[in-house]
């Protein structure tokens, strides 16, 4: 095959900047030039890049689903469950100890054995009473379904920030060097969201560099995890180390310029909010709805949790893949998603001690 | 081994893709897409595990759309930039190197060849009683063409110093926990400097698709695919035994010739998964798939060891009571499968056990039996039931 002249790779180059949803984007130049002298042009001719696709399955609903949920989904779809034959319960205790032992699966001793009750009721030898079929078989899924679950409830130990300057600066150091080890592959060098772990993942990182959190949302979700995502529990950090995550995560967010200005929200704008949003987010903003406890992953709390404009406005557009958030682009004019992103924005009311 | 001098990319055709439709051998099973790929079945779906539909094998060069897919850690390369990627060659050499996939090309002598590439645990779904795992049928396997350059050619060029023992080898694959190892092989200095080992820029004539180790993927002929580290971008010399989870803790065999155990008394002396054991499958027919009485058919299939070179393969039709030599397809190498033909007309209908195994240049012969409990190097005597109308 001969080197393709220049300007046909300068005609690709533009059509791969210009259509970035495509899954496939391959280099077709042979050879690049030895030397580095390459233009920007023939740099992007040099990149070869997919876009993996997801096909996680539903997974019974049983006693445990929501530990399963919380410490599995960190490494590997549950589909490595699914396609597993019947196991006895025996089989389970040990591949759950090793995945917790050998690969550092982050679980206490009453995860460990809700994961292995659950999984020995979807997927157990000799079959349990009462457990479930194969993930895909949505007529045992259903049926499943109106087994009495336990209620999830989430505690947490609430983090107490730094009070001085000294210890603030300890912690910002002490939490950069826990964020670059535990939290970059994923969330970034810079907590955009876009780390080298980010790029495989269905539901993507949190931007942590375009959203404002209260510290006891981070105190619940570093203490938790979040169910159907792969943000792991880090409650084998001692209290010192989730302090300094947390305050090093909260100067990670640089808001955006759009945000300076503070705009007071109209009647419209919560007449919108209440009418698209609330319905799972909750009257109130604060992700508490029927529709919400139905959802893994739950619905975002605004009251906690405050996305920049630009980012508030980018998932209205998009919807968030994986989720239950849909796309908007089509319902509402975007004059409507930017009151709403103004509504969404004036809901945090979060006030956090300790020094800035 | 033959090692074939390539004047040209693309001289090998890549046999077209079979036509859509085509039964696939088991009726439950998913076929999704994944970037670069033809459907697949879907083991599971992060890290991807694909396997190939039974039909692909009917073809003596798999193609790269249709090649099989397994990663271990959730981190695998979705995106690789050719103007910095960059191959390191460190450790207890004289001169570190740092090579661009075009300085592999431009600088060192091209080489190629045609070899099996196996998933330790393929077939693992077969074993019984069953053994947690990826739950493959036979399709964790290909045959290719690959083309590169001599591991050797770089250890000269870095210059190995005295009391070098090892090489390791490490991807652009990363965990998702700082917890979890993260995935390295290692070899021998002397297999690593045997002239065969190599590392491909090229598979059946073109880039390697992403998911099977773009741009550069270590080649280690006759041994399993544990072994053919994806991504390739760190090669390290060590002057002692190499220490990693994927050597010292994860695939390990029995010392046993087989890998064999027994589920209530698992092997306590362990070696390190090596090279590929003797086996040969059916192709054709399909499990499931109808004969008709008095009308011949091409029963079909391969047979493969780790380069000791196929001899025969035998095909029995009454259930392993008579046995008949099948004939051999043209050798395409010593670490390729052989394809093997037998036609057979069933003299009546009802049901027959079909039954076939290899001998190897070496002597070596096919187990009737093997478990083990990682579900690795299944290679026994395979047995089919196939009904004839």
């Amino acid at each position: 095959m001969k080197p393709l002249p220049a300007t046909i790779l300068r005609i690709v180059a533009v059509f791969w900047l210009a259509a970035p949803g495509m899954s496939v984007r391959q280099s077709r130049a042979e050879t690049p030039p030895v030397t580095g002298t390459n233009s920007p042009d023939l740099d992007m001719a040099n990149v070869h890049t997919i876009t993996l696709p997801h096909f996680e399955p539903d997974l019974p609903v049983a006693p445990g689903r929501d530990e399963f949920l919380m410490v599995c989904e960190s490494c590997h779809s549950p589909r490595y469950v699914t396609m597993q034959p019947p196991f006895p319960q025996k089989q389970w205790e040990e591949t759950v100890s090793k995945m917790a032992k050998t690969y550092g699966a982050h679980m206490d001793e009453e995860q460990k054995q809700a994961i292995v009750a659950y999984l020995a009721a979807i997927n157990s030898n000799p079959p349990k009473a009462n457990a479930g079929g194969t993930a895909s078989d949505d007529e045992e899924s259903a049926s499943l379904s109106v087994t009495h679950m336990p209620h999830f409830t989430e505690t947490f130990p609430m983090i107490k920030p730094a009070t001085n300057s000294a210890e603030l600066a300890a912690d910002l150091g002490r939490g950069a060097d826990l964020f670059k080890q535990d939290c970059a592959a994923c969330h970034g060098a810079t907590g955009g969201g876009d780390g080298f772990i980010g790029q495989v993942l269905l539901r993507k990182p949190a931007n942590l560099a375009a959203t404002r959190f209260s510290t006891d949302f981070l105190s619940r979700v570093l203490w938790n995890g979040v169910r159907g995502t792969s943000m792991p529990s880090w409650h084998n950090l001692s209290q010192n180390d989730l302090r300094a995550v947390s305050a090093y995560v909260q100067t990670l967010h640089a808001p955006s310029k759009s945000d300076d200005i503070a705009r007071a929200p109209t009647e419209r704008a919560k007449d919108l909010f209440q009418k698209n949003c609330a319905p799972c987010h909750g009257v109130h903003g604060d992700g508490e709805s029927a529709l919400a406890a139905t959802l893994i992953p739950p619905p975002a709390n605004f009251k906690r949790m405050q996305p920049d404009a630009d980012l508030i406005l980018q998932l209205l557009r998009d919807g968030i893949p994986g989720t239950a958030m849909p796309s908007w682009k089509e319902q509402l004019p975007e004059s409507d998603r930017a009151a709403i992103a103004d509504f969404v924005r004036s809901l945090y009311e979060a006030v956090d001690s300790g020094v800035k | 081994m033959r090692l074939i001098g390539i004047t040209a990319a693309g001289s090998l055709v890549t046999p077209s893709l079979l036509p859509a439709g085509s039964t696939s051998s088991n009726s439950s099973d998913q076929l999704v897409r994944f970037p670069e790929k033809t459907d697949l079945i879907l083991r599971t779906d992060r890290p991807p595990q694909l396997e190939t539909p039974l039909q692909y094998f009917r073809q003596d060069i798999t193609p790269n759309e249709a090649f099989y897919v397994r990663w271990h850690l959730e981190g695998i390369p979705t995106s690789v930039d050719l103007a910095t990627f960059r191959l390191q060659v460190s450790g207890h050499i004289e001169k570190p190197l740092s090579l661009s996939v075009s300085d592999l090309r431009s600088q060192f002598d091209a080489v190629s060849l045609v070899a099996v590439n196996q998933c330790s645990g393929n077939s693992r779904s077969f074993f019984e009683p069953r053994v947690p795992g990826g739950q493959w049928r036979n399709g964790a396997m290909g045959n290719a063409h690959w083309k590169g350059v001599l591991l050797r050619d770089l250890l000269d060029r870095a210059g190995v110093k005295a009391g070098a023992l090892e090489v390791s080898f490490g991807g652009l694959d990363r965990p998702a926990m700082s917890a979890t190892p993260r995935f390295a092989k290692a070899l021998a200095l002397d297999q690593a400097r045997d002239g065969e080992v190599m590392i491909a820029y090229e598979m059946n004539g073109t880039d390697l698709p992403m998911l099977n180790g773009f741009p550069l993927r270590l080649i280690v002929p006759g041994w399993y695919a544990t072994y053919w580290v994806k991504a390739l971008s760190e090669i390290t010399v060590l002057s002692e035994k190499f220490k990693g989870f994927w050597m010292e803790k994860a695939y390990r065999i029995p010392t046993n010739p087989n890998g064999n155990e027994a589920p209530d008394h698992l092997a306590t002396d362990t070696v390190p998964i090596n090279r590929m054991s003797l086996r040969s499958l059916f192709v054709q027919p399909e499990p499931g798939e109808q004969l008709r009485a008095k009308t011949p058919f091409e029963i079909q299939g391969l047979a493969f060891d780790s380069g000791r070179g196929i001899q025969k393969a035998e095909v029995s039709t009454d259930d392993g009571g008579t046995w008949r030599a099948a004939q051999l397809d043209p050798d395409l190498g010593s670490y390729s499968w052989r394809r093997w033909r037998q036609v057979w007309t069933p003299p009546a209908s009802g049901k027959y056990r079909l039954r076939v195994r290899a001998f190897n240049r070496a002597g070596e012969q096919q187990p009737t039996s093997l478990w083990n409990h990682s579900g690795y190097m299944r290679n026994v005597v395979e047995q089919m039931e196939v009904e004839v109308i």
